[in-house]
């Protein structure tokens, strides 16, 4: 029964798998906290994370651990005092990062959920 | 956008063999309850796998966003929760019935 | 721990803008302070602002502006020299002010990201709770 699928030798595929987006999930939200903090630094150049991209391949592979977390520079157009960050579209990117995470954590937590459940009165 | 419906989870009701006087037809009895007793829990067993595969996918789909909508992955976790809940339950009142049936043999 | 950057960064930008919003309040409370021409003009402060190398942003340095300032004629000053001259703050009011404008929404974003910090912080602590 795959519901009580938990390997004694440690977390699922699927818990590692959202174990490894809320990494990524959370250096995002590093990075656009700087990004915004940056908002008003003359030369400053905006960074975006990526990962979904390496979680679905290294998914794939059956190895959600081997995401890379990477960190780019964004294609926003520089101001002029060199400065490139758009901060309407880091407030948004911020926000959508704080809900994701939580559907994720809401997620882990349903699955803990399912087996206490199914463990309970045995 | 259709909401899938929420698939019944298939749960028969536990019908309970007639007793009988003689040690034969008693012998039948318990494998007849045997039989019925494994299919039902079998059967939620079944219907359950599927949806937490589903609640599974979708999960993962959350995690490298693919997840088209929120409200897909939460439906399928609450049926996945409920089918759970209800599946636990009929396997509880399932050993019940049974611990009690080999009880009346003695 | 470097478990909560984020607040400490979105912190870094609070300081830094708070700062700003101190000098622009202190330039433009003094936009009209005349000195004599014997004397240096009052010079108006401005934060250099640059990346911190652990995140989020840091006051470099401060600025002053020219101390020639801008010669202006004003006759019945009290300060006026020979020539009725004095010395006026090298400050240009609609400048301040549109930076007084930018300080504020910069502090303000970095309060959201704050609440944000919060918000997803709270959450990691809820995993595995009924």
């Amino acid at each position: 029964m795959s519901v009580a699928s938990v390997s004694l030798l440690g977390p699922d595929l699927v818990t590692r798998t959202l174990t490894a987006a809320l990494d990524g999930l959370s250096i995002r939200q590093n990075v656009i906290a700087n990004n915004i903090a940056n908002v008003d630094t003359p030369d400053f150049r905006a960074t975006s994370v990526d990962f979904e991209s390496s979680l679905a391949a290294a998914l794939a592979d059956g190895d959600p651990e081997d995401t890379v977390i990477s960190s780019t520079p964004t294609q926003t157009p520089v101001g002029a005092n060199g400065n490139n960050v758009d901060q309407r579209k880091e407030t948004m990117a911020a926000m959508q990062t704080v809900y994701q995470y939580q559907v994720l954590t809401r997620a882990t937590s349903d699955r803990f959920d399912l087996l206490k459940t199914a463990s309970a009165d045995f | 956008m259709a909401v899938p419906p929420v698939q019944p989870v298939g749960f028969t009701p536990y019908v309970a063999p007639t007793a009988d006087a003689t040690s034969t037809s008693a012998t039948t009895g318990t494998s007849s309850t045997g039989g019925d007793f494994g299919n039902l829990v079998l059967d939620g067993l079944n219907r359950l796998e599927g949806l937490t595969d589903k609640s599974d996918t979708l999960a993962v789909k959350a995690a490298t966003g693919d997840l088209q909508s929120i409200h897909d992955y939460t439906i399928a976790a609450s049926e996945t929760s409920t089918a759970t809940q209800l599946t636990v339950a009929v396997r509880n009142k399932a050993i019940d019935a049974f611990n009690e049936i080999m009880r009346m043999q003695v | 721990m470097g478990a909560f950057d984020a607040f400490e960064i979105a912190n870094t930008s609070l300081g830094m803008h708070q700062t700003w919003l101190d000098t622009l309040a202190d330039n433009i409370a003094n936009i009209n302070t005349i000195k004599p021409t014997t004397q240096k003009a009052f010079q108006g402060q401005m934060i250099i602002a640059q990346a911190r190398p652990g995140g989020g942003v840091e006051v470099a340095g401060v600025a002053v502006t020219d101390p020639e300032g801008r010669v202006i004629s004003d006759p019945d000053s009290p300060l006026a020299d020979a020539d009725g001259n004095v010395r006026a703050p090298d400050l240009d009011m609609s400048s301040q002010m549109t930076q007084l404008i930018m300080a504020q929404r910069g502090y303000q974003a970095s309060v959201q990201v704050t609440k944000d910090a919060q918000d997803t912080y709270t959450s990691a602590l809820q995993i595995g709770k009924a």
